[in-house]
């Protein structure tokens, strides 16, 4: 039988135009990118909304909480806002029994703080109660839970060498803030955090007459930011009531000793420090401020902001204020630190977390409702 | 004739007779193998029109956008350039220098192989889409079992394409009279090596049929069909959006001048 078994070819075909297709693959998406830019400001959907607690990654990935109150068990899903659209990774909360019936609306509480890689991810929401839930996504991306008992932690932040994570909560006469050291890559963090903040003196001096659930009485820790060298964590110290005001106390790390506390006018949004570590900016009641930390002189900057994340290596600040002056509509923008000077406005609506990316050539904004704006100037 | 059909069983049925099992076989795998034929050349038409109309795409985009890119990234590699200048200490400005000069040559290189001044929207005649179809259908390298005429086909098939793409008419036909008259379309040694063949062949055809497919998928998720596709609904709306981006390169072209010139001042103080 003389039939040829010779194998098969793998390209049978010549390829006429495929060749140039790839090697103009970037500039084709220069344009993509260029045709829905407005200003330096690229905005993409990246997830269907409505999700309230969400964190912007330094890869520019976003970790959210979906609560699906009585239809399901919550979930948090990570979407990419780099990139073609594509299906969320939802990563698997580890519930009792009692807990999956889903979080009630407007009863959703948690965070979340991503590694400086943007690999790591740990979780603090309402389902999970007092512990944590750490996800390595080099390593399959399954939970671990660690922590112990207590109120539910609030807002957690990441030390930028990823030496250090720290949890704040609530929960009044509770309240602290837990610092635990990164031990191993595999699993860093243990049940028993290295050292706490707790109730502080001079709020139980301050506050000894107000009752619990009363305007005035210490409601607990809340925004948290690591200084650029991971050396001091500033903590926002939250009241209860509309017109209190909160206070921002830095402690040393590890030690979580007191060093600095600073009274605000309002309720503290957001906490970013400076490049050189030397100022804090942050954001009360819709104000912006800068503290300089070895003066104590703060100064009312001259914008309303919300949200705040300075640049890695620039006196830059990018930043949303959900109310803009005469329209009431909200807007990004950037900030020199030096000059003062807003530039790069952009219109935006229910922002939810800003930041930069990890090499500072980009920042990202997310809005509840999954719209994603990516900051990506020529020039800066 | 086509070699698949020579010697066929159908034939012996006809002159009465008796038919052997794997005969009958061959007839219905025969059948098989013509409905692949048919569709394999239906499917190689869609991915070289796709592909053809991309290229064309592809080569008016560069030159009406991409060549403004190359300015600009052009104008960026000198601003990253004094940038490094003024500062001779900084290691990360000299490094984004060189990364920026890169980058301005590598643009200007694709910008310079793909463009085309002349570039018109591909669109194939009715004729010519049926004349591919029949080349395809006789000539498409994954229909043949022989090692030798497989490499034969592989030459024509790419020659065919080349020719559809440019809208040769009288290269296709030149191709499929030079295949027709070759003695590689002789073939017959009986109807069990023949079953054996066509199965093969019929295999090969889907194999193709998967492969096609993939490489059409692959096609309608790149940037550029993305962008292709931008571009031809906004023209149905009466929107030239080829035009809206020019002008917005144009804009970051004028910012960069402007900033050249500021740093230029910088390092001259």
């Amino acid at each position: 039988m003389n039939v040829d078994s010779a194998e098969r070819t793998t390209q049978i075909v010549a390829v006429g135009s495929q060749g140039l297709t790839t090697r103009s693959a970037s500039i084709a998406l220069r344009g993509l990118k260029d045709l829905v830019r407005e200003s330096n400001w690229l905005v993409k959907k990246v997830f269907a909304g409505p999700i309230e607690i969400l964190k912007i990654s330094p890869k520019g990935s976003v970790a959210g909480f979906r609560c699906k109150g009585l239809k399901g068990s919550d979930s948090i899903e990570v979407f990419g806002i780099e990139g073609a659209p594509a299906a969320p990774i939802e990563l698997g909360l580890l519930f009792t029994e009692e807990e999956k019936t889903g979080t009630p609306p407007g009863q959703v509480q948690g965070n979340f703080a991503w590694s400086p890689s943007g690999d790591q991810l740990v979780a603090a929401t309402t389902p999970l109660k007092q512990q944590l839930q750490y996800f390595d996504f080099l390593r399959g991306g399954h939970g671990t839970a660690f922590g112990a008992a207590g109120p539910q932690p609030t807002h957690l932040s990441w030390s930028s060498d990823g030496g250090f994570l720290a949890a704040a909560r609530s929960g009044g006469a509770d309240a602290r803030v837990s610092l635990w050291r990164a031990q191993n890559a595999a699993f860093p963090f243990s049940n028993s955090c290295e050292s706490e903040l707790g109730f502080p003196g001079w709020i139980e001096r301050q506050t000894y007459e107000v009752e619990s659930g009363e305007d005035g009485a210490f409601l607990g820790y809340g925004r948290l930011a690591f200084s650029p060298d991971g050396r001091a964590l500033a903590v926002a110290a939250e009241f209860q009531g509309e017109w209190a005001d909160d206070s921002i106390t830095i402690v040393d790390v590890p030690g979580m000793s007191e060093q600095l506390t600073h009274p605000v006018q309002g309720h503290v949004t957001d906490i970013a420090w400076a490049r050189d570590g030397r100022e804090l900016v942050y954001c009360a009641s819709g104000q912006a401020y800068r503290l300089d930390l070895e003066t104590m002189d703060a100064e009312a900057l001259p914008f309303g902001a919300e949200w705040c994340a300075s640049h890695p290596e620039l006196p830059v600040c990018v930043c949303y204020s959900g109310w803009l002056k005469n329209s009431a509509k909200g807007r990004l923008f950037l900030v020199d630190l030096q000059t003062l000077r807003v530039f790069d406005e952009h219109a935006a609506e229910s922002v939810a977390d800003v930041r930069w990316g990890s090499d500072g050539t980009k920042a990202y904004a997310i809005t509840t409702d999954g719209l994603a704006y990516v900051y990506e100037p020529d020039f800066l | 004739m086509s070699p698949n059909t020579m010697n066929s069983p159908a034939d012996a049925s006809v002159s009465g007779r008796i038919e052997k099992p794997e005969e009958r076989e061959l007839t219905r795998k025969n059948e098989e193998f013509a409905a692949i034929e048919t569709e394999l050349a239906e499917r190689e038409l869609r991915i070289v029109n796709v592909r053809a109309e991309l290229g064309a795409f592809e080569r008016n985009y560069l030159h009406t956008v991409g060549t403004l890119y190359a300015e600009l990234d052009e104008w960026k590699a000198r601003i990253a350039e004094k940038t490094a200048q003024r500062q001779p200490e900084n290691s990360r400005s000299g490094k984004a220098a060189n990364d920026a000069r890169a980058r301005a040559n590598q643009t200007k290189a694709s910008v310079e192989i793909g463009s085309a001044e002349d570039s018109k929207p591909f669109e194939a005649s009715p004729a010519m889409k049926k004349l591919y179809r029949e080349v395809a259908r006789r000539i498409h390298p994954d229909l043949t079992s022989d090692r030798a005429d497989r490499a034969k086909r592989q030459v024509l098939m790419a020659e065919a394409n080349q020719a559809y793409e440019c809208a040769d008419e009288a290269k296709l036909r030149k191709i499929l009279a030079h295949y027709e008259c070759s003695p590689e379309t002789v073939t017959g040694e009986g109807a069990g090596p023949e079953l054996v063949r066509v199965i093969r062949r019929i295999s090969q055809g889907r194999s193709r049929l998967a492969e096609i497919e993939a490489e059409l998928q692959d096609l309608f998720r790149s940037d550029l069909f993305q962008l292709k596709q931008r571009v031809d609904e906004a023209a149905e709306h009466g929107r030239d959006l080829l035009g809206d981006l020019r002008g917005k390169v144009e804009q970051q072209i004028a910012s960069a001048k402007e900033r050249l010139q500021e740093v230029g001042q910088f390092v001259g103080q």
